[in-house]
């Protein structure tokens, strides 16, 4: 089969993509500094009125506040802290920035339950783990993106990746290959060094389906151990889903107990339902 | 053994059941406390305060649409995994998905 695109061609439409608002931007690109003005995020977040509305719905489901009603985003920070607004804020602007529904085969909200899902397991994990849970958050929530770029991009090639897949039931990323030359892992990694994410972010993105690859960072292992808990947790909810491979390295570089594992299953599953809850409607 | 308590029409109700939950009349004023052993007496009483059901403690016994619902997730667990045969992680989080999705927990 003759690939349809070649990386050059998938590179040369990345500038058409649509640009995250300029504070998500810069909410992403100091995710290690504590010393953030806050000040200054909640004025710019609040000049956008849906962002402002979608983050507020999201501060006040259930997993994040229990008994205060936040009604600023100035509010929210004080009461969640900046890095679980700045996760809500990321979340909020992400999901609403790509155009939907332009190639009818394509579940768009299965994509997006997924990533939702990744992120609240991510996030899980990462508190288990003493990592840093807003750049796993981070992470699951991009790691899968580049579909969504391929899809935006290329609607009609994407529609035969799906065709492709169908029939021979295979993992995304060898349909994308196989049908188009290019997969989801270039393509995330394109808009993130487009979106001048951080390193760590652009690292974990490409690294997720080979986290053991050389340099591929720790933040890959913890994703990709993510995407498969929430593939087998069925929380896409799409038919024809499938768990990735699992890696034994990064497995065992997770090193967590069986009976906490059961534990992050229970907090993935009730986490995703708030999250998207508010962001799916 | 958990215990429950559903709503059970009062005619149904008789002397020896222990309720679940508090009863109170259409005012709200409490009129039995959880715990409470209803006697002849009291279903006597209750019919003066137009109680039409009552929430009686059962013990609560795993039922059929349980088990139905365990094994189709447990069904969904293989064909997710479907492409897996023997690989060593791969296994052990279907073997943890599966212990949790029968009610295991932590």
């Amino acid at each position: 089969m003759k690939a349809l695109l070649s990386h050059e061609q998938m590179l040369a439409h990345i500038d058409d993509l649509p640009t995250l608002p300029a504070v998500v931007m810069d909410l992403l690109n100091s995710i290690d500094q504590e010393d953030v003005d806050i000040n200054v995020i909640a004025k710019k977040v609040s000049l956008d009125q849906a962002l402002t509305a979608k983050t507020l719905r999201l501060a006040n489901s259930a997993c994040f506040t229990k008994q205060v009603k936040v009604t600023t985003i100035a509010h929210a920070i004080t009461f969640l802290g900046i890095g679980t607004v700045r996760n809500l804020i990321t979340a909020a602007a992400l999901t609403g920035c790509f155009p939907q529904g332009q190639l009818k085969g394509f579940d768009y909200k299965g994509f997006w339950r997924h990533s939702i899902a990744t992120a609240s397991c991510a996030k899980v994990l990462a508190r288990h783990l003493r990592f840093n849970q807003d750049y796993a958050f981070t992470a699951g929530l991009l790691h899968d993106i580049g579909r969504l770029v391929l899809v935006t991009q290329f609607p009609e090639y994407y529609e035969k990746v799906i065709a492709w897949r169908n029939v021979y039931d295979s993992q995304w990323q060898l349909a994308e290959r196989t049908v188009l030359g290019v997969d989801h892992i270039e393509a995330g990694k394109a808009l993130a060094a487009h979106w001048n994410f951080s390193g760590t972010l652009q690292l974990a993105i490409a690294g997720h389906h080979q986290p053991d690859a050389p340099g591929a960072g720790f933040l890959a292992t913890l994703v990709h151990i993510a995407d498969c808990i929430t593939h087998g947790l069925n929380l896409s909810q799409v038919e024809q889903d499938i768990v990735p491979p699992v890696s034994i390295i990064a497995w065992n570089a997770i090193g967590i107990e069986d009976a906490i594992y059961l534990q992050i299953f229970d907090e993935t599953e009730l986490q995703t339902a708030d999250i998207s809850r508010v962001l799916l409607v | 053994m958990a215990m429950s308590h559903k709503q059970l029409p009062i005619n149904q109700v008789v002397a020896g059941m222990v309720l679940g939950e508090q009863v109170c009349n259409a005012a709200g004023t409490v009129l039995l406390v959880p715990g409470t052993v209803i006697s002849e007496a009291i279903l006597v009483s209750l019919q003066r305060h137009q109680i039409a059901a009552l929430p009686i403690l059962f013990e609560q016994v795993e039922s059929e649409v349980d088990q139905h619902a365990i094994e189709q997730q447990c069904e969904r667990i293989a064909h997710l995994f479907r492409k897996h045969d023997v690989d060593d992680a791969s296994g052990h989080l279907k073997a943890l998905l599966l212990r949790y999705r029968a009610g295991e927990t932590a």
